[in-house]
């Protein structure tokens, strides 16, 4: 007789494997084991299938349902789930598509399931009121340059070499123009933010995105300002902060 | 759609936590609006707890708004309670996080297991009901609720398959889980049914098998059949055999809370209501001929 470990353990191969070889653990009673281990395959693995495909709508759209469901399969069996929230199903998507083979002619697609990604981290993150400016009041203008920023935790960076937002755009449901996307626009920097649940992709310039991730990565002004002016030399500081702040997006300051 | 007066009369602005003796339905993110726009006469809803572990956003922001009308419920469906594996340490710890915020009147899982090895496949798997195995769940349901503090309810589960070394027949087990815990039951109607079709039991006699007091929650959901077996696919109405089953249950428990589950090809909210009210005019038939 299997101990319950093994039984765990032979069930999550068969079901996997669809291979019932080994499966005498399990009662021969009318329909065969093999159709009745299908079962809970056709369920775990349609239940994935819906999980991606409702975080990568925009993927799926791309490659068309038909491919997306062999891809969706290859990471399933590929990339075992790691909790019990199905709502946490599907980080790896991205990185699975890098080295996926028959998508390698569409090489923007990683990043096009990274920003989808992202989007659904932003969905589920935390809610924070905005405390910046009543911190402000007791700190002098000239230790400005030390401080650090927080950014809103609902809000995500993003990068990439190919005209993301733009594929993006263009295949929303409610998109309404040419669908044709030139990949020569080149590269893209963004900003995802929720606000009062909407979600937003906002473009960023060069430097206004730099100046951010040094801020997210916990820099303070002076240190990411730096590097943010040798990629955008005309990159007003103040105005810059002041507008980012009074839309929510840094929400919090140390000092 | 036409309500009696005296149907389901709504927690209106309450901050009633427990779930009273009436017909509820699940609670679905495409209703939010509606419900909070037309404060249905619903005695309460349920939620997969899974679905309100995020740090914040619009599930979370509706759920509170519900929760200041209606007794909520949560029902779990990912702690794998009957997994070898010991107890996901961070999933209790979410799923205690939601409890303290949102004060549900109960709180469930499943007589199933789900992950195995630290890997998930994020379905109720059934269990081969066998000593062993009931010891390891009695001992997870009863690590279960001395983390969160309170008692918990486990709901039978579907099933397409037996394993050959189950000893202990499936009601046996359900009833020696409640008792050896302490934990209430969720019986789902639904699932009996399902299974008594699929492995060739008397549904009746599984009611008859469980323990008078142990049962706080009944669960309803439409099933689907493909060819050789029954599947629970929570996406169509109650059949009338489960309907009659339900009336052999109310009988044999008296009148508890019961929710209809709804969860794929979800419907408009009116025809949930439907479903709820004749689960609802069944429960209150059954209250009067008991008073």
């Amino acid at each position: 007789m299997l101990s319950l470990r093994d039984l765990q353990t032979q069930f999550e191969t068969d079901l996997f494997d669809g291979n019932v070889a080994k499966s005498a653990y399990i009662l021969k009673d009318g329909i065969s084991v093999k159709e009745r281990i299908a079962i809970y395959r056709h369920n775990v693995f349609s239940n994935y299938r819906k999980t991606l495909s409702a975080v990568y709508p925009v993927v799926e759209r791309l490659v068309g349902e038909q491919f997306f469901r062999q891809a969706a399969d290859s990471y399933i069996s590929a990339y075992p789930s790691l909790s019990g929230d199905l709502n946490e199903y599907g980080a790896n998507f991205p990185q699975f598509l890098t080295a996926y083979a028959p998508v390698s002619k569409l090489p923007y697609l990683p990043a096009v399931a990274s920003l989808e990604w992202l989007i659904e981290l932003v969905f589920h993150a935390a809610d924070e009121m905005p405390k910046v400016l009543e911190k402000l009041i007791n700190v002098p203008e000239d230790k400005y340059g030390e401080l650090h920023f927080l950014l809103n935790p609902a809000s995500q960076l993003f990068q990439s070499n190919y005209p993301v937002a733009k594929i993006w755009q263009v295949n929303q449901a409610d998109w309404q123009g040419d669908c044709a996307v030139d990949l020569q626009l080149g590269g893209c920097e963004l900003l995802i933010l929720r606000k009062d649940f909407s979600i937003s992709i906002n473009p960023l310039a060069k430097g206004e995105y730099l100046m951010l991730l040094g801020l997210a990565k916990g820099e303070d002004i002076n240190t990411s300002f730096c590097k943010a002016i040798e990629a955008q030399s005309e990159l007003d500081l103040g105005g810059f902060l002041q507008k980012m702040v009074q839309e929510g997006i840094l929400v919090d300051v140390r000092i | 759609m036409q309500m009696r007066d005296d149907y389901l009369g709504a927690n209106v602005q309450s901050t009633v936590t427990s779930i009273p003796c009436m017909a509820g339905v699940g609670l679905r993110a495409t209703h939010y609006q509606e419900i909070l726009k037309t404060l249905p006469k619903i005695g309460w809803f349920e939620v997969h707890s899974e679905n309100y572990f995020g740090a914040g956003g619009q599930p979370l922001y509706f759920l509170e708004q519900i929760r200041n009308y209606y007794p909520i419920s949560l029902h779990g469906v990912g702690l794998s309670l009957g997994s070898s594996d010991i107890l996901n340490q961070l999933h209790l710890k979410k799923l205690k996080n939601l409890i303290q915020h949102i004060e549900p009147g109960l709180v469930s899982e499943h007589l199933c297991w789900g992950s195995i090895g630290g890997r998930s496949l994020n379905d109720l798997l059934p269990l081969p009901y066998t000593e062993e195995a009931l010891s390891n769940i009695v001992s997870h349901i009863q690590q279960t609720q001395d983390f969160l503090g309170r008692r918990i309810l486990i709901e039978n589960v579907s099933s397409y398959l037996q394993f050959k070394h189950s000893n202990i027949p499936e009601w046996e087990f359900l009833k020696e889980v409640a008792v050896r815990s302490g934990c209430g039951i969720l019986l789902d109607i639904n699932n009996i049914y399902v299974n008594s079709i699929n492995h060739g039991f008397d549904s009746m006699h599984y009611i008859d098998a469980i323990p008078l007091g142990a049962v706080e929650e009944i669960h309803l959901a439409g099933f689907d059949s493909n060819g050789s077996c029954l599947i629970d696919t929570h996406g169509t109405p109650v059949s009338k055999e489960v309907w009659a089953l339900y009336e052999y249950a109310l009988a044999s428990f008296g009148g508890k809370p019961t929710l209809i589950e709804w969860d794929t090809d979800i419907p408009s909210f009116a025809t949930l209501l439907r479903e709820a009210l004749k689960a609802q005019l069944r429960l209150e038939q059954f209250n009067v001929v008991a008073a």
